[in-house]
């Protein structure tokens, strides 16, 4: 029985070794340390945060079908950017959040999503004769003299129109409007064509951004910026490098306090501590959560207050120690009564962050999810392993007399 | 032997000094409030010399800017913070353009857009969420404590909220969304200190409840000081690292943490605790009962435990007013000042026996002649 203990307590430190190698080094199965899985947030990353949000047009009230479409359409003109794993998301009824990581012109990409691209050809006289739907497929290309230009096919059935409009408006300008703006108004030289195009870009680039937003297509409502961050990478990196430092510093700290205040029990809630923070990673990688920068700093909180759990039931072992117990009776009503007060304790706080998760967004249900997370994990770090651990030790002979709590 | 529960009154008047200096802080200077609850734009500048202000406001006045909120980094007059109006993104460009050519090279430059639209979103959210929060609690610890356990709680939460914010009035340190984030943490650390503690004076009222409410609570404290001292140790140490070690970003949240907590944990203890002592003490003496008939195994339970002076003066200020035993059966030793002057002088030794003539549980008690020798 003392050496199964034994066999059994080593064989859990080992894995739990072996597990926190499996965060920071390189392994055969696992590839690059899993730890390189982790998400970033955009503080620490840098990029954009672009949150848009639909307005109500008169007799064209914003519907879930036309959410839709809008994202759809936002989907493909953020992936014509080429950013790699960009987020995008519809927030509540009426809002889009976009999250573009190192792009090179953050305002020139936020212009883009959000404009409507509502394309529009009408003749002098104000009649339509083609519109965005007309639209097959726009592409940018550079001309015979090497100019950016915007080159339109269009369905077949609208060619035929085109066309037709060319012949009737020789000699006359016709208007190009993008999104109520008058883009061109190039005079007719000859009719019949069935190719429009539009010149004058400055840069291939603008001329592309054009393309994509063509062919995405118009939004079927109008989307306003409500929110835009344009985040620096250089600081993001600037405080991942401080962070590591403090959340070190910060660990090591509590994990000595405990140490020097209760002894080998102390060793036991570091141990149940590291297990605790490679659950917390492992969950937040596993969630794809983001780790913002006051993520990590409520990590650091909650490693804090992990450790309360074991200081509660530490201080309830010694009492009943102290009120004469033996020592595996002290260790039974010292993690019953302290299970007790670790639940309510632990349920309140719960409830409040639930109804937050429920209520609230964005920051505020992050930080329920990451609070509710650390408190679920410390509860079985601080009360089912440390149990089982300090069980094992006490059969395994290493825990013999209750010197070992009330000592100190 | 700590007799937290007497100094009460010292407790009130700290906290009610506190409550008052973060009252007027924000009647009077107010809060600075971010662009995340007042809409606008934020440039994060960092230029790669010092700036001054001046310098910042004669670049932005062609821009018709020149009103925005400028303000230098107190450690680093590298890096500047100006606030605008919500602008549109070419003069946002331009912003950075006349930075660049007129103030200094930049290393790096945030750029933070709120709408007033989602700002006041934000206000409604957070407020409707921490509301419900507190209903969602008040029913749990009702539930499990006690009606009175309950409100005195939240009353400390509040305690913690208002000197907080009070401390983000005082300082002016921005107001932003991580802002709400701390005061939700500092919130659920509140409420789980305070939990623990009631938890301990549920378990006493229920195993030493003959020993008189005083004792109750303040043993309950005594008992669990050890452990609230570690964990606010431990907690503190922890997010000191991040105020000390972090970066700039992080230090005003964590300056905000470390006073959040450290408030938390006093509002447990002197806060909470003593203003439930105080209303339970005035519904059982409105009573004059107790709750739990004196029993000989209750006494015999008691031995072995360790006992404190009790507050004969919950004893005494029972039979004073409502002529019955104080229902604190319990250990009527002289608690000193307090007790002496609530039983109107009485002798130092509540004498349980002549009050307990007033009752029928009196004879009971006159039998317990380990009591009398007290």
């Amino acid at each position: 029985m003392q050496e199964r203990s034994l066999a059994a307590f080593l064989a859990i430190v080992v894995l739990v070794a072996a597990v926190a190698y499996c965060f920071v080094g390189p392994t055969p199965f696992l590839g690059a340390p899993l730890m390189g899985r982790l998400n970033l947030g955009l503080d620490l990353k840098g990029g954009t945060h672009v949150v848009l949000e639909a307005q109500d047009e008169a007799g064209a009230p914003v519907t879930k079908d036309a959410m839709k479409q809008a994202l759809s359409i936002i989907r493909f003109r953020v992936d014509s950017l080429g950013v790699a794993e960009p987020i995008i998301q519809q927030s509540g009824d009426r809002r889009i959040i976009v999250e573009l990581a190192g792009i090179e012109d953050p305002e020139e990409a936020v212009k883009l999503l959000g404009r409507t691209a509502m394309l529009q050809f009408k003749d002098e006289a104000g009649n339509v004769i083609i519109t965005g739907r007309d639209l097959q497929r726009a592409e940018a290309v550079l001309d015979r003299t090497n100019q950016a230009v915007v080159t339109l096919k269009l369905k077949p059935d609208a060619k035929k129109r085109f066309a037709d409009a060319t012949t009737a408006n020789v000699g006359k300008p016709i208007m190009i409007y993008l999104d109520q703006d008058l883009v061109q108004a190039p005079t007719v030289e000859e009719g019949n064509i069935e190719e429009p195009m539009i010149t004058g870009y400055e840069k291939l680039e603008s001329a592309q951004n054009v393309a994509v937003l063509l062919n995405s297509g118009a939004l079927p409502v109008p989307l306003k910026i409500v929110e835009n961050r344009i985040i620096s990478a250089t600081l993001g990196q600037d405080s991942i490098n401080k962070s590591k430092v403090a959340v070190i510093i910060g660990i090591a700290a509590v994990a000595l306090f405990m140490l020097a205040f209760y002894r080998v029990p102390g060793l036991i809630a570091v141990f149940a501590l590291l297990v605790y923070i490679l659950i917390l990673i492992g969950l937040l990688i596993g969630l794809k959560a983001a780790l913002t920068l006051p993520g990590i700093a409520g990590i650091v909180l909650s490693v804090g207050m992990a450790v309360d759990a074991n200081v509660i039931i530490f201080e309830r072992i010694k009492e009943e120690l102290r009120w004469g117990k033996t020592l595996r009776a002290a260790f039974d009503a010292g993690f019953r009564n302290a299970m007790r007060t670790i639940i309510d304790s632990n349920v309140t706080t719960l409830i409040g962050a639930a109804v937050l998760f429920y209520f609230g967004a964005g920051p505020i249900r992050g930080f329920a999810v990451t609070l509710s997370l650390g408190i679920l994990t410390s509860m079985f770090t601080a009360v089912v392993l440390t149990r089982l651990l300090l069980n094992l030790l006490v059969r395994a002979g290493l825990i013999r007399s209750g010197r070992i709590f009330v000592k100190v | 032997m700590i007799r937290l529960m007497e100094q009460r009154k010292y407790w009130y008047i700290l906290s009610g000094a506190l409550l008052l200096v973060a009252v007027v802080s924000l009647c009077v200077q107010g809060l600075n409030w971010g662009i995340d609850f007042t809409g606008g734009v934020m440039f994060d500048l960092h230029f790669d010399k010092p700036v001054t202000t001046s310098q910042l406001r004669s670049a932005l006045s062609p821009l018709g800017l020149g009103e925005s909120d400028i303000t230098l980094d107190q450690k680093d007059a590298s890096v500047a913070m100006v606030r605008t109006r919500v602008i549109d993104e070419e003069t946002r460009v331009k912003v950075i353009a006349a930075m660049t050519e007129k103030v200094g090279k930049l290393t790096s430059e945030e750029v933070h857009l709120v709408s007033p639209s989602i700002a006041r979103d934000l206000i409604n959210l957070a407020f409707l969420a921490v509301g419900i929060a507190f209903v969602g609690m008040l029913l749990y610890i009702t539930y499990r404590f006690e009606f009175k356990a309950a409100v005195t709680a939240i009353a400390a939460l509040f305690h913690d909220a208002i000197i907080t914010v009070g401390l983000f009035s005082i300082t002016q340190m921005p107001v932003t969304s991580t802002f709400v984030a701390a005061i939700l943490t500092i919130l659920g650390y509140s409420i789980n200190d305070t939990i623990v503690i009631f938890d301990r004076v549920r378990e006493n009222l229920k195993f030493r409840k003959k020993e008189g409410l005083y004792e109750v609570v303040n043993t309950a404290i005594t008992q669990t000081l050890t452990r609230w001292t570690n964990t606010t140790v431990t907690t503190l140490l922890a997010i000191a690292s991040v105020y000390v070690f972090g970066g700039r970003t992080t230090r005003d949240f964590a300056l905000a943490l470390i006073v959040g907590v450290a408030c938390g944990a006093y509002s447990s203890v002197f806060v909470a605790s003593p203003l439930w002592f105080d209303w339970k003490l005035r519904e059982e003496r409105r009573r004059g009962i107790v709750a739990q008939p004196l029993t000989a195994a209750g006494a015999r339970a008691a031995r072995g435990r360790v006992l404190g002076p009790a507050a004969a003066g919950a004893a005494a200020g029972g039979g004073a007013t409502t002529g019955a035993v104080g229902a604190r059966a319990g250990v009527a030793r002289a608690a000193g000042g307090p007790a002496a002057q609530r039983a109107g002088g009485a002798k130092g030794k509540a004498g349980k026996g002549g009050k307990g003539g007033g009752k029928g549980k009196g004879g009971k008690k006159g039998g317990k002649g380990s009591r009398k020798r007290r």
